[in-house]
């Protein structure tokens, strides 16, 4: 049997408890009649594949359950916050009267004491969430201890210190199935890649900000993860990689298309950002083309968005100053219906003009 | 799912790695003797008081200077602006492209984001350009002080020597003496250029190429925007001496890699 994660036998359960309703209803409607021998092999191969993913992933078994598990990882994340920023502040309410040796020790005994501690409750804890907040506190423990010692020792700020951070983000989000911890990991890649490409420009890297084409490599670099490597298990890190990879092309090309003295080319900056604006419409056109085609909703929601955001500012770009304010967001929404309605329109077509498969 | 064993293995590897390679380098800034060694006062580190009720560590912030490309008018010659010595030349020799810079002002592209590179600078101590603004600040109390007597009665020119004056004595008495006077990106022919390590640190900083302006008359300059070394950790062998004097002197050793520590640090005393 293949190796699940959590979301996957989440989504068999769900998948499930829809079947029953369903073949309840159909039965009701005399559509089909199952026997009573059909029917009770089907009920016991449920409740075996419920009682099996219940004991090793703490599933919801039903809606009350999922309800009170959206309880819990809300409040999982905040205390992971919350106990993150207090490992900080902790640590700097108290460390002017440390010695040196003690501060060091005890900067690197947190992140690896953590650590031990996150392994121990993940092999324990089978609902995760717990551990995942455990793995969290690693990760704040791990950041301060590279911070700290940069202060302690007064070491010049380097964006090398953003690759053993990610690089830890990523061992714990793989190890523990956390999606805000492999967000910390791309975050602190695409910084890193956004850094060096702007140093071998000739560029400080923590000006990188200051040429947004800086994250272009990283954006091709997020995109091509999940075309290259297999995610078994991880069902939902791919989408992951795709909304940033598109968020690190789309907020540049935003930023550029309303900022053209900010890019590396040498052209007239009304033409840079007349550039960018348009590219800026056609790629999130094509992204939610790509997105319907490969059935990746994730693609299609962002390329939807940006499309609109272009669309907005381009919008405010003209009519702004002209227009009286009234008629001017009575434009905007009138583009949001015109919106709705091409989406229903494409919808009801079955995509069959992105080339999509139809439902 | 990875096995719990690898992750273990692997988290705790990546730790102590990171750590044995920060520590290292640490380390062999310390390493032989410093590149420089400068003896500072309160005049030249500032006691950084932010956010002291949830921050117990002490630091302090080198309270740099530079010589004012127009000249010293009024007031206080601080970090801002442009120095004379940050021409086209320099920037050129820092490894700006001084030809595109010029272009792009030439066509009105003045406010495309100049680049920021990463340079050494170089300060000085009690030296030449201190005592260039010391003279300056005299200078123009002296003025004043002419143009208060040639306006007798006049509450303004009044004011303005009361003022004069009192700049001048804060530039004897209370203002730093460390100026940055020069740039550049090849250590040892700065340390040649400036062999007192006892009176000129190098360090690493940052310089970003600016449009000058001189009335009517505009060229290109820079300004120094950043310099890595500006704030120093305060170890707890020496945190009694900044808890509550006012007056300190403390010797700040530069090391291999142009990073800084205490190493000495004495109330209101010279440090031998």
């Amino acid at each position: 049997m293949n190796m699940l994660s959590r979301q996957e036998a989440q989504k068999r359960a769900d998948q499930i408890h829809v079947f029953r309703g369903e073949l309840d209803r159909l039965e009701q409607e005399g559509v089909i009649a199952f026997s009573a021998e059909q029917r009770q092999r089907v009920a016991e191969h449920h409740r075996g594949l419920l009682a099996r993913y219940s004991q090793n992933f703490d599933i919801d078994r039903d809606m009350r359950a999922s309800q009170l598990s959206l309880g819990m990882r809300i409040a999982s994340l905040f205390g992971a916050l919350a106990l993150s920023v207090s490992v900080f502040l902790l640590f700097y309410q108290f460390w002017g009267w440390i010695a040196t040796i003690t501060q060091m020790v005890i900067l690197i005994a947190a992140p690896l004491g953590m650590l031990a501690i996150t392994i121990l409750i993940q092999r324990k804890d089978s609902s995760g969430y717990f551990a995942k907040l455990a793995a969290l506190v690693t990760f704040a423990c791990f950041v301060l201890n590279i911070t700290m010692l940069g202060q302690i020792f007064n070491i010049t700020p380097s964006d090398k210190a953003l690759l053993p951070w990610a690089a830890l983000a990523f061992l714990l989000a793989y190890a523990c199935d956390l999606r805000l911890l492999l967000v910390a990991g791309i975050l602190c890649m695409v910084a890193f890649v956004a850094a060096r490409t702007g140093t071998w420009n000739g560029m400080y890297w923590l000006s990188f900000g200051e040429r947004p084409e800086n994250f272009f490599p990283a954006a091709a670099l997020l995109l091509a993860v999940p075309q290259f490597i297999r995610h078994q298990g991880y069902a939902s890190f791919p989408p992951m990689y795709r909304i940033f990879g598109l968020l690190t092309i789309f907020l540049p090309v935003l930023a550029m298309g309303n900022w053209g003295n900010s890019s590396y080319l040498e052209w007239d900056a009304d033409f840079i950002e007349g550039f960018y604006q348009v590219a800026g419409f056609v790629s999130s056109a094509l992204v939610v083309w790509l997105g319907v085609r490969k059935q990746w909703p994730e693609v299609i929601n962002t390329g939807v968005t940006f499309f609109i955001i272009f669309l907005y500012t381009k919008i405010f770009d003209w009519w702004w100053e002209s227009m009286p304010k009234y008629l001017f967001f009575l434009v905007l929404g009138l583009v949001a219906v015109l919106f709705l309605l091409v989406l229903k329109r494409l919808r009801a077509t079955n995509y069959k003009l992105f080339g999509g498969e139809a439902s | 799912m990875m096995k719990w064993s690898h992750t273990l293995i692997a988290g705790s590897a990546l730790i102590m790695l990171t750590n044995a390679v920060a520590l290292l380098g640490a380390a062999y800034n310390r390493s032989d003797d410093p590149e420089s060694r400068l003896q500072l006062s309160q005049r030249e580190l500032q006691h950084d008081r932010w956010n002291k009720k949830d921050n117990s560590g002490i630091t302090l912030r080198l309270d740099w200077r530079i010589t004012q490309q127009n000249g010293y008018k009024t007031g206080y010659a601080d970090k801002w602006g442009n120095p004379a010595w940050l021409d086209k030349a320099k920037l050129a020799e820092l490894g700006f492209d001084v030809a595109k810079l010029a272009s792009n002002f030439e066509n009105g592209r003045h406010y495309k984001v100049a680049q920021t590179r990463d340079v050494l600078l170089v300060m000085e101590l009690n030296d030449q350009a201190y005592q260039q603004e010391l003279m300056r600040a005299k200078e123009f109390s002296e003025q004043s002080k002419v143009l208060q007597a040639g306006n007798p009665g006049s509450e303004e020119f009044k004011q303005r020597a009361k003022n004069a004056e009192e700049n001048y004595q804060r530039e004897q008495r209370d203002n730093s003496r460390l100026f940055v006077i020069d740039a550049g990106i090849d250590l040892q022919q700065l340390r040649a250029t400036y062999p007192d390590r006892t009176r000129y640190a190098i360090v690493h900083g940052l310089v970003r190429p600016s449009i000058v302006r001189e009335g009517r008359e505009s060229r290109i300059g820079g300004i120094v925007s950043e310099l890595h070394a500006e704030y120093i950790n305060v170890p707890l062998d020496y945190r009694k001496v900044f808890e509550t004097a006012a007056q300190y002197e403390v010797r700040v050793a530069f090391g291999k890699r142009l990073e800084p520590w205490i190493t000495a640090a004495s109330r209101g005393v010279a440090v031998k």
